[in-house]
């Protein structure tokens, strides 16, 4: 478009009625119109599904976890495969829990090299292992076929892949898929230092905490629920931010955990014979 | 009530098939009778005439003649038989003779009473088997002997209904050879065209089709080219109308197709072929398509291609309906689901797409993995029964690791594992788990560990009785 023929008129703002508005109400309009414009188109309000940690709800710009979309998950550590892996199972479970549908999630052992997953421990992260269909993949280029295949079924609610290298095209694939689909899509990646770009909605980096034990497990010193320190290092449209989380079994729900504080293992001798 | 069929002794003492049971007691007060089972001998039969598919691929059960008479029986002379098309058959066994002196020897065998002919045509073999072989049960009628074989029998040996037989009698016409050089035309005009029709057929101057009970060319199609084809897009259209024919054939069969092949003939002799196979009994053209789309590719034209053939190789019945895949939770469309697995499946290998399965076991890596979704395990149980903490990620086979415990049989204080030292922090254990010494000769009992290090991360560690440790797996 020539410059000369630029006129205001032609990029006249879509909400210049409220210019007839009076006192703060035009900001508040303006706000509202500002958070629809931001607000990405596939996150109906309805179909957000949460952690059930207010916390972070409030952080994400949408107000809670979008169910179709391309998710990344990254162990801080070779040895925290465990604790990303717990956090992806808590993430599937908490999609599922009040909805039907299955999951598919493709092994990679060249990129995890943490061996596979272990049906018997799924049930105790709130996920039915019965649901989950699995395919043992040897390359990075299969797995990515394997998702996009699956996500484009429209026979899984979730489909999961391990993922050493990925290329922005993949992921924004992928990412399109998830969206086009309304499926859910999750890429478990290896620890690294760089993980390069990604079209992912949201980027976690899991590092395990050490865990609070409680009641008889202090006195015998036995390892308590899983803790996991959780950075959501990249958020579309959102802050990043860490939590520290706790995963509790006999609830079955994952909760903010309080920060370890230092005090001494028994109380002061003196204070009890006065 | 009458007679349905009789043995040799009954036949001697004057008794004929179809005759009033009453009747029969009055000829021979001592006569043994069963009641006649038609549905169970028409089975037997069946089996027989699948059985005899060693000598030949072409065997019918001859039911020609029950449509005709509702009130023939299976046996006895006017009864079914087994035909066979020999052709090309005999020398298999020697000859001819060798080849029906086995049959007999081993329908004997079998406990069944068999007459057996070969002859030219149809007619003639079963006037033959029926009506001039005594002992030996077998006789070949040489090729080209046909009348000579037939003149001295009697008119009963063509296949005729009573009445004809009886009508045929009143002109004193009582053997073959009395029809052989009548007229055709009067004869037809003068019985019914059943006469001419038997007589020719059995002389072989018409034709007597035989199908037989085995489809030969079972679920396959065929397309040939006048030009040979080398395109990638006449290649995929060429094989979408071979399914579309093959799913036509398979659904009037009421089949599905397990496995398909793909072979493609050159002019110049070479042939490729490509197989594909589905989780379930499958006949829509179009998802069939697609899991050949994936390898279309692999077939190289060369100088092009004048033949395709699509052959069914494992069908199954389909199943209709299916409410759901797996029990429990999960509700899923199953078509669809079908359909992506077969796609995974023939890009990533058989038994790739795989389902959690437990087995009834105390051996963590025995007790549940991940088995293919269209097989399902004989030992496989719905339930998992642990109570107690499992890992998330189990490594397959445990590594060994290097560990300082307390003592022998104490809990591990730190370990190396993959060049990482991890300091134990918090520890809970043991879990024994003693070797299934039924079913293996490991008899290495493990005492499992569930540890913490200082930076959180869990393991699964174990001692086995050689006080080597290993570690199984991660926690979450």
């Amino acid at each position: 478009m020539p410059r000369d023929t630029f006129s205001p008129d032609t990029i006249a703002p879509p909400f210049s009625r409220h210019r007839v508005s009076k006192g703060s109400q035009p900001m508040e309009d303006l706000r509202a119109h500002i958070r629809a414009l931001e607000k990405p188109g596939w996150a109906a309000e309805e179909k957000l599904f949460s952690l059930g940690i207010p916390e972070i709800d409030r952080q994400l710009p949408t107000g809670g976890f979008v169910p179709n979309a391309l998710y990344e998950v990254l162990p801080d550590q070779p040895v925290d495969a465990g604790a990303a892996t717990g956090f992806c199972i808590t993430l599937l479970a908490a999609l599922l829990k009040h909805r039907k549908g299955c999951i598919f999630w493709c092994l990679n052992e060249s990129a995890t090299d943490a061996g596979e997953i272990y049906p018997p421990a799924l049930a105790s992260y709130g996920l039915d292992p019965r649901r989950l269909t699995i395919a043992k993949i040897k390359r990075d280029m299969d797995v990515l076929w394997a998702m996009e295949e699956t996500l484009r079924s429209n026979a899984f609610t979730a489909v999961v892949g391990e993922v050493k290298e990925i290329s922005m095209t993949a992921s924004r694939r992928l990412q399109l898929a998830a969206e086009e689909n309304e499926v859910f899509a999750l890429l478990l990646r290896p620890a690294m230092k760089e993980p390069g770009l990604s079209a992912a909605v949201q980027r976690w980096r899991i590092k395990a905490a050490p865990s609070h034990p409680q009641g008889f497990a202090v006195t015998l010193n036995e390892p308590g629920s899983s803790c996991w320190d959780t950075t959501l290092f990249r958020s579309r449209g959102g802050t990043p931010g860490t939590w520290l989380m706790e995963w509790c079994n006999e609830t079955d729900h994952l909760a903010l955990a309080a920060p370890v504080c230092d005090r001494p293992d028994q109380p002061h001798k003196a204070s009890l014979t006065g | 009530m009458g007679l349905s069929a009789l043995n040799d002794a009954a036949e001697h003492a004057g008794l004929k098939p179809h005759m009033a049971l009453a009747d029969a007691r009055a000829i021979l007060p001592s006569l043994t009778v069963h009641p006649a089972e038609p549905t169970a001998d028409g089975k037997m039969l069946e089996r027989l005439a699948q059985w005899c598919g060693r000598y030949s691929p072409w065997v019918s059960m001859g039911s020609i003649e029950k449509e005709n008479d509702p009130t023939l029986s299976l046996e006895g002379a006017g009864g079914a038989g087994i035909w066979l098309d020999a052709t090309g058959c005999a020398h298999l066994f020697g000859d001819e003779k060798a080849m029906l002196a086995d049959m007999a020897t081993r329908i004997e065998k079998l406990g069944f009473t068999a007459r057996i002919a070969m002859a030219d045509t149809l007619g003639c073999a079963w006037a033959v088997a029926r009506f001039a072989t005594n002992d030996p049960p077998w006789r070949t009628v040489p090729s080209g002997n046909t009348c000579e074989a037939l003149a001295p029998l009697a008119i009963t040996a063509l296949r005729l209904p009573p009445a004809t037989v009886l009508a045929l009698h009143e002109v004193g016409l009582r053997y073959i050879e009395d029809l052989l050089d009548m007229p055709r035309g009067p004869l037809a005009a003068r019985f019914e065209k059943e006469v001419r029709l038997r007589l020719d057929a059995a002389l072989g101057k018409s034709a007597e089709p035989l199908s037989p009970i085995l489809p030969t060319v079972p679920l396959v199609s065929r397309l040939t080219f006048a030009e040979p084809i080398g395109h990638r897009g006449d290649i995929a259209a060429a094989t979408r109308k071979l399914l579309e024919k093959l799913c036509a054939i398979l659904e009037k069969q009421g089949q599905g197709a397990r496995q398909l092949v793909l072979s493609v003939y050159r002019p110049d002799g070479s042939t490729a072929r490509v197989t594909v196979g589905t989780a379930r009994s499958n006949r829509e053209p179009d998802h069939l398509l697609r899991l050949f789309a994936e390898h279309l590719d692999e077939i190289d034209p060369e100088f092009g291609i004048d033949e395709m053939t699509l052959f069914a190789a494992v069908a199954g019945p389909m199943e209709v309906a299916q409410t759901s895949l797996q029990r429990g939770a999960a509700i899923q469309s199953t078509d669809r689901f079908n359909a992506v697995v077969d796609r995974l499946t023939n890009r990533l290998g058989p038994g790739s797409v795989r389902q959690a399965r437990f087995r009834e076991s105390h051996i963590p890596e025995r007790a549940a993995g991940f088995g293919p979704v269209d097989r399902k395990d004989a030992e496989q149980t719905d339930q998992e029964n642990t109570d107690t903490p499992r890992p998330l990620r189990l490594l397959r086979p445990p590594e060994e690791i290097e560990a300082v415990a307390e003592s022998t049989d104490g809990p591990p204080l730190l370990f190396r594992w993959r060049r990482v030292l991890h300091r134990i922090q918090r520890c809970e254990g043991p879990e024994r788990i003693a070797p299934e010494w039924w079913c293996d000769d490991n008899n290495n009992t493990r005492d499992y560990y569930r540890v913490e290090n200082e930076t959180g991360q869990r393991f699964w560690l174990f001692r086995n009785s050689e006080t080597s440790w290993y570690i199984h797996g991660l926690f979450g």
